[in-house]
This record gives C-alpha cells, sequence and structure tokens, in this order.
C-alpha cells in the first residue's frame, strides 16, 4: 500500500551505495537530509534540482556522518550554497576531516571534504518543511548519529539506526571504541516508547509496520549480542559487499587482495575470527555469491 | 509495492538523460517514492524496453 507522507516532504528514495535523500519544502525555500555517496553527487545535484523546481536550497542536515550520507554535501554546497549542518558530535572529525573517525580508510571508501556551517545537538527542535521535528540521540551505528521525530505526523526519520529489516553495522563495538551493542538497544528501546506511524529510514522505501521492523531489529540484536561472531562476519560481508557497489567490478585476483587489504576486515578478523587470508576470502567470496550481492563473470568478481 | 530498480549506479548518460543504471529519467527517479503500482509497473516496463534498446545499440557498436 502507498503512505501517505505530508506534501512538505519528498523523498528521493536511493540505493544502498547512496543513503536516501529527504527533501522539505517551505515556500520559496527548502532543506535537505543526507546526501548520498560521493560518486553518485552528480545525480544527487540533478535529482535536488529537479525536485526543488525552482526553490532555493537553503539547509543540508545530515543523520551522521558516514560517507553514503554525507558523500553529496560538497557537491550541494557548491550547487546551491546551501548551509551544512551537522550532529553535534562530528564536531571534530568533520572540522579535522578525520578520515579514520569517519570511517572512511578503514573501509576503502572515499568522501569529498566539506566544512560544516553549524551544529545540531540531540533534545532540540528544527522545524522542516512547516513542521516540528525534534532531534533524537540514536547511537549505535554511529555513536553522534541524530533521528529526526514529528509527533504530529508521528513520522521518524531514523538513518541507518532502524531499516525496515534491521539496522547499520555496529563499528563501534567491533572497533573496540564504545559499547556499540548496549547503545544499539537503548536506541531500539527509546524509538519503541514513541508513537511512530511511518519510518523514513536512510536506505529502503519508508515503511509503515514498524512494530514488525523493531522486532526483527531486536531479534537481530539479541543474535549478535548473544555471538559477536556474528555480528563481525555480518560487518565484514556489509562492507565487502558496499566496496564491491563502488567498484562493480574486480578481476578475481585483485578482489582478493582488495579484502586482505581492507583495515577494517583485517582487524575485525583479527580480533573475532581468526581466519587466515585465504579462508577469510573464501568465505566472503562464498558467503556474497550465496546470496547474490556478488556474481562470477568469467575471471572477474561483479557487484550482484 | 513494485521496488525500486535502482542497482547503485546512479550516473546519467548525458546523451540519453537516463540513468546508466537503472534506465529511468531524472523524473521518475524523482517522484519514485510517490508513485503507486500501477505507475511503477509503467516505468518498470519503459525500463526494461530501454535496456533491450541499449543492448541492441551495444551490440550494433561492436559490430556483431
Amino acid at each position: 500500500m502507498k503512505l501517505e507522507l505530508p506534501a512538505s516532504l519528498l523523498v528521493l528514495e536511493r540505493g544502498w551505495l547512496s543513503a536516501n535523500n529527504i527533501l522539505f519544502y517551505e515556500g520559496e525555500n527548502a532543506t535537505l537530509v543526507d546526501s548520498g555517496y560521493v560518486t553518485h553527487a552528480a545525480q544527487t545535484v540533478e535529482l535536488v534540482d529537479n525536485a526543488l523546481d525552482g526553490r532555493k536550497l537553503k539547509r543540508l542536515i545530515n543523520t551522521h556522518s558516514h560517507s553514503d550520507h554525507i558523500g553529496g554535501n560538497a557537491a550541494l554546497q557548491a550547487a546551491f550554497g546551501c548551509e551544512v549542518i551537522v550532529p553535534a558530535g562530528l564536531h571534530a572529525a568533520i572540522a579535522d576531516w578525520d578520515e579514520d573517525a569517519l570511517l572512511l580508510s578503514p573501509l576503502g571508501q572515499q568522501s569529498a571534504r566539506f566544512q560544516h556551517d553549524s551544529l545540531l545537538g540531540a533534545g532540540n527542535e528544527i522545524e522542516m518543511g512547516g513542521l516540528n521535528w525534534k532531534t533524537l540521540a540514536v547511537p549505535g551505528h554511529d555513536m553522534e548519529a541524530l533521528g529526526y521525530y514529528n509527533p504530529e505526523k508521528r513520522i521518524l526519520i531514523s538513518g541507518d539506526a532502524l531499516w525496515e529489516n534491521g539496522f547499520g553495522v555496529i563499528f563501534s563495538e567491533l572497533l573496540g571504541e564504545a559499547d556499540g551493542l548496549a547503545s544499539t538497544r537503548e536506541t531500539l528501546q527509546m524509538l519503541a516508547k514513541l508513537p511512530v506511524d511511518i519510518v523514513i529510514p536512510g536506505h529502503g522505501s519508508p515503511f509503515a509496520n514498524v512494530d514488525a521492523a523493531l522486532e526483527r531489529a531486536f531479534r537481530r540484536l539479541d543474535m549478535f549480542t548473544a555471538e559477536i561472531d556474528k555480528l563481525a562476519w555480518h560487518a565484514i560481508k556489509v562492507i565487502v559487499s558496499f566496496a564491491m557497489l563502488e567498484r562493480r567490478r574486480l578481476p578475481v585476483e585483485q578482489f582478493r587482495q582488495f579484502v586482505v587489504g581492507l583495515p577494517f576486515a583485517v582487524d575485525v578478523n583479527r580480533r573475532y575470527l581468526g581466519l587466515d587470508d585465504e579462508a577469510l576470502v573464501a568465505r566472503v567470496e562464498r558467503d556474497l555469491l550465496l546470496v547474490n550481492a556478488l556474481r562470477r563473470e568469467g575471471g572477474d568478481i561483479v557487484a550482484g | 509495492m513494485l521496488a525500486s530498480p535502482c542497482i547503485n549506479v546512479c550516473k546519467m548518460d548525458p546523451a540519453s538523460k537516463l540513468c546508466t543504471g537503472c534506465y529511468r529519467t531524472i523524473d521518475e527517479i524523482t517522484v519514485w517514492s510517490r508513485t503507486d503500482d500501477a505507475e511503477r509497473a509503467r516505468i518498470l516496463a519503459a525500463v526494461a524496453r530501454r535496456r533491450d534498446e541499449q543492448a541492441t545499440l551495444n551490440a550494433e557498436a561492436r559490430g556483431n
């Protein structure tokens, strides 16, 4: 069934390499939430320009600082001269362009450097599209992430804290930087208490069956909490398939070298799985071929 | 609801004005989240037709 979202809000539904972009209409002006991956920036600018239909993009706001949400910031700033607003906890990582903290180098991802103009903290309100949105701290996948919640229409912009099927990889837990599993649980518990009719996630279509999505998210979290190895393996698979979405096609030998050269995969494997290089690559390749995230075409590995 | 044909390529071809990954126009990608299944089916049929046309053009360009 088609969901009824307010007319002052348009979801530009993207894929997995680029997060969704949400455009809010504010008379002659507009606000955008999240900007996609850097290699898609030209299309993002074109989509936003088309959707603006003569309005002016005044503000660009991010849910968190991962490459698939901030990659178009620089291009949008250049194209529209918009103000860029980021979650307050990300100030230093972005200002110093800390490629480790932004998870760019560890995950083999790229972005385009930008400067933000102001910060947004949790527990505030921000008006977008003529509606008041509460800013919620939703730590877990990204410890500094914000969600945006409108109580009147009962809409939640969740970023990667809640999808229809799960949530984004809990990096901080695997990198030993923070208690990401516990934070994810607190975030889901907080979201479960909110009256929400529609979730606009960072990836996938907006969805209405919020209770079922939360149930799946809790089940997945329980599984990861009981067996951290499962989280480790899931994370490696996600990161390799994300990287292949960008690269599209690699000769098999290069693919194998790429996997064993990916700092995050190497680190997580060493900490939790202890596979030798050959076994790591063979298992990633097999598992991703099995779910059609990758395909073999002659001597190449191709994104599914 | 019918799923989006996006395959994460997300680059426009300036000549055809279509996305080189999903063969949709900028308008079709822009409105996708607001379309119902009837409209999605129409777009997906156009996508399939354009993909075939492109495959034919590519084959001709290769000379076979």
